[in-house]
């Protein structure tokens, strides 16, 4: 209501100053009224008129009851009890007429420090209202996947530290290269889009590159709407389907192996065993899709803005972070389901507290082998990720929150599937230019 | 302000309350004397009742076919004998029905257990089910006689009675497993290079006569003209790192079975490569047996090489000690 007031009154200067002959418009356009409910989420942001530079650094600390002061078979670290700086982000928005841009470059130490490339995006747009969102918009780039609310919400925005379990599995990072068509005309709101479908952050060599010709196709479509002046509600549903890549092999020459059956140490004659040259193996593709819905709702009282959201993912062979699907290797596709509910509270201006409770199992058909026999059972994790913070407005946030997971990593007594204590604890503090 | 500091109390609050969750540590078993691939490390003691007299597979139900509650019929493994710092040494056997996992510990080393379920019913043994493990074992695991404990576990938790299989864990110097078997005499010198990194190091002995002994070139004191080189002869045992390729051992040695020739000895660590190694942290020790019959040290040293001191086998490497043997 404050925002709207002063644009208003931003509006009615401007008019005095028209009328007595004074300049046309101010060297710097006022900013745009802010409605309950709006969020720096792509493609529907309204950036200041021209060139605008953005930027915020989150920079924390965390602590992971599953830490390990060991090195994984790999070489990397087990040790998650540090210091790092999350996102360092800064951002050049180009708003015109007809044309925008967005460009964004990430710096973190979450894996060693690295610098990368966030957004990339060249669009045309028909926005003749620019106090609202385009009617259309063409964009070719890199940009966020358009599924689901949380994978194109602005991490900056997100008072909870992370997304979901499931959309950090579905998509281990936001952006993607492709081609990207939306629309906003009244509380309609849609959008078509074809990938790459090797986002950043996957575990592939593809990354940003795409070893088939195939594109991952997403379409949404929702509302964005205010049935009244302290109520905000927007929801979509969302589809993607898309070709995964499984990669073939490359030829091997023909070696010796050396199994040590008695255990002694000593090579023995018997113990060599040929192995035959292999020829190379063709890659090849799999399908993959998903279906989601989510819906999010803000209303306004006297403690604050209170906004309920949540969404739901089911999916098949699309997990490419956590257990990566590849049905080519297994021969039964990989169904997924995820989904997440979340509150987030103001108390006052200068205040929040949230909680948010994620379910996601990365495969309907796991099974265990126990007693000879194979067992159904859920790989399920489970978080509750209560948080709390101080906030300066539009300027700083503190935050601490402490994820309670529950997931199926370990084995009880008995040897039953049961949970890996893994609960983090995190300490974050954001400041946005 | 204050009113904002509330929720902040509130999630501290709930942060303790949480902290004591659910859910099995991560952080244990590494440091265990043996780890099982796969297995779920336990804390305390094997649950079950300690072994009977004898303590083998079957022993409770003697040589009756009719099998107790919760038995271990049978434990099946290759060699008895434990390579230092050994990897994936496979275990298997069979349980009555009633179980669902065995655990499975060294007796009286380490803090507790491993977990593992059992697999599908004996095929042969229509009465009982397999159980198989992969285990590896702490290159600095007190060396000697061992015993492997392994318990049936049914799905209340409850453990039948824990048998025994006799194991016997080498020493990293090679003593001619004298630790496990008292009998066989140990060598009566061995000189040991230990080091702390990934870096190739080799150990250079020269005796009085002017030959370079070493892993690389001259692995022998004595140089054959054919064939395996008597037992008795002076040897280096390995080239450990040898092209830069981790065998866990970081280790060499030169063993004497019978005492060595009167002279000087003049021992090397030789920083043969780094390996993409900055440092590497090195101790060499002499061992001679004692009247008592077992190897003692009698000589330590320990030095750092740092990776510019590579030497590509151009020499000796840095001299560490003149060893006289009378």
């Amino acid at each position: 209501m404050r925002d709207e007031v002063k644009a208003l009154r931003a509006d009615l200067d401007e008019v005095r100053a028209a009328k007595a002959g004074g300049t046309a418009s101010p060297a710097v356009a006022p900013p745009t009224p802010r409605p309950l409910g709006y969020e720096a989420f792509w493609p529907w942001i309204m950036p200041p008129e021209g060139l605008s530079v953005s930027g915020y650094v989150q920079s924390q600390y965390e602590t992971h009851q599953d830490s390990q002061d060991q090195l994984s078979q790999s070489g990397t670290t087990l040790n998650k009890d540090r210091f790092s700086i999350r996102r360092a982000r800064v951002g050049l928005t180009g708003e015109w007429q007809y044309a925008a841009i967005a460009l964004q470059l990430d710096a973190n130490t979450t894996n060693g420090p690295q610098v990368d490339l966030r957004k990339a995006e060249a669009s045309l747009q028909y926005r003749p209202d620019r106090r609202r969102a385009p009617i259309l918009m063409a964009t070719l780039g890199l940009f966020d996947a358009p599924f689901g609310y949380e994978l194109d919400e602005a991490p900056h925005t997100r008072f909870f530290m992370e997304r979901s379990v499931a959309s950090q599995a579905f998509f281990p990072a936001e952006p993607d290269l492709g081609l990207r068509l939306s629309g906003a005309l009244g509380f309609f709101r849609w959008t078509i889009a074809g990938q790459n479908g090797e986002p950043l952050g996957e575990s592939s060599p593809f990354v940003l590159q795409d070893p088939n010709s195939a594109k991952d196709v997403f379409f949404r479509f929702g509302i964005d709407t205010h049935p009244t002046t302290d109520l905000h509600l927007a929801a979509d549903v969302s589809s993607l389907r898309g070709t995964g890549f499984h990669s073939g092999t490359t030829a091997s020459s023909a070696t010796i192996q050396w199994k040590d059956l008695n255990e002694d140490g000593v090579i023995q004659p018997y113990e060599l065993v040929p192995v035959p040259g292999a020829a190379a193996t063709p890659s090849a593709n799999f399908t993959r899709w998903a279906v989601g819905a989510d819906v999010r709702l803000s209303y306004q009282s006297w403690l604050g803005v209170t906004k309920v959201y949540g969404e739901f993912t089911l999916a098949s062979n699309l997990d490419r972070g956590l257990y990566i699907a590849d049905p080519v290797v297994t021969g039964v596709d990989q169904g997924e389901l995820g989904y997440y509910v979340g509150l987030v509270q103001d108390v006052t201006r200068w205040g929040v507290v949230g909680l948010r409770y994620d379910y996601y199992n990365p495969n309907f058909n796991a099974v265990d082998t126990r007693g000879g026999k194979l067992l159904p059972f859920s790989e399920a994790i489970t978080t509750w990720s209560p948080m709390a913070g101080l906030v300066l407005r539009d300027r700083a946030r503190l935050l601490v929150q402490y994820d309670v997971i529950h997931n199926a990593f370990a084995r009880t007594a008995v040897g039953v599937p049961s949970s890996l204590a893994d609960n983090v604890f995190t300490l974050r503090l954001q400041v946005e230019l | 302000m204050r009113r904002a500091l509330v929720p902040v109390g509130v999630l501290g609050i709930v942060s303790v309350a949480v902290a004591c969750s659910e859910g099995q540590p991560a952080n244990i078993g590494v440091t265990e004397p043996m780890q099982v691939s796969g297995g779920q490390f336990i804390s305390g003691d094997l649950p079950g009742s300690r072994p009977l007299d004898g303590g083998g597979p079957g022993e409770e139900a003697g040589a009756s076919s009719e099998l107790g509650p919760l038995t271990v019929a049978e434990v099946d493994f290759n060699n008895a004998d434990v390579i230092p710092g050994a990897s994936g040494k496979s275990f298997s056997g069979r349980v009555t029905p009633d179980a669902v996992a065995v655990g499975v510990r060294l007796a009286d080393l380490g803090s507790g257990y491993w977990v593992v379920p059992v697999g599908g019913g004996d095929g042969q043994v229509p009465t009982t089910t397999d159980f198989g493990l992969s285990a590896s074992f702490d290159i600095d695991d007190p060396p000697g006689p061992r015993a492997l404990r392994i318990v049936a576990i049914d799905a209340n938790g409850n453990g039948g009675t824990e048998v025994d299989t006799e194991l016997c864990l080498e020493w990293r110097i090679p003593d001619n497993r004298h630790e496990c078997i008292p009998s066989n005499p140990v060598p009566a010198v061995v000189i040991s290079l230990q080091w702390d990194t990934n870096f190739d190091v080799d150990l250079h002995v020269i005796t009085p006569s002017g030959v370079d002994v070493n892993p690389k070139t001259n692995p022998l004191l004595v140089p054959v003209d054919a064939g395996e080189p008597p037992p008795s002869d002076p040897k280096i045992d390995r080239d450990s790192l040898g092209q830069c390729v981790p065998d866990g051992w970081r280790q060499e040695d030169l063993v004497f079975p019978d005492y060595p020739a009167t002279g000087a000895y003049d021992i090397y660590a030789d920083p043969f490569s780094s390996c993409g190694q900055s440092a590497v942290r090195f101790v060499l020790t002499i061992y001679e047996a004692g009247s008592d019959g077992n190897l003692h040290a009698t000589y330590s040293q320990g030095g750092e090489l740092l990776a510019n001191d590579q030497t590509g086998g151009a020499s000796s490497g840095l001299f560490v000690a003149e060893k006289q043997f009378n």
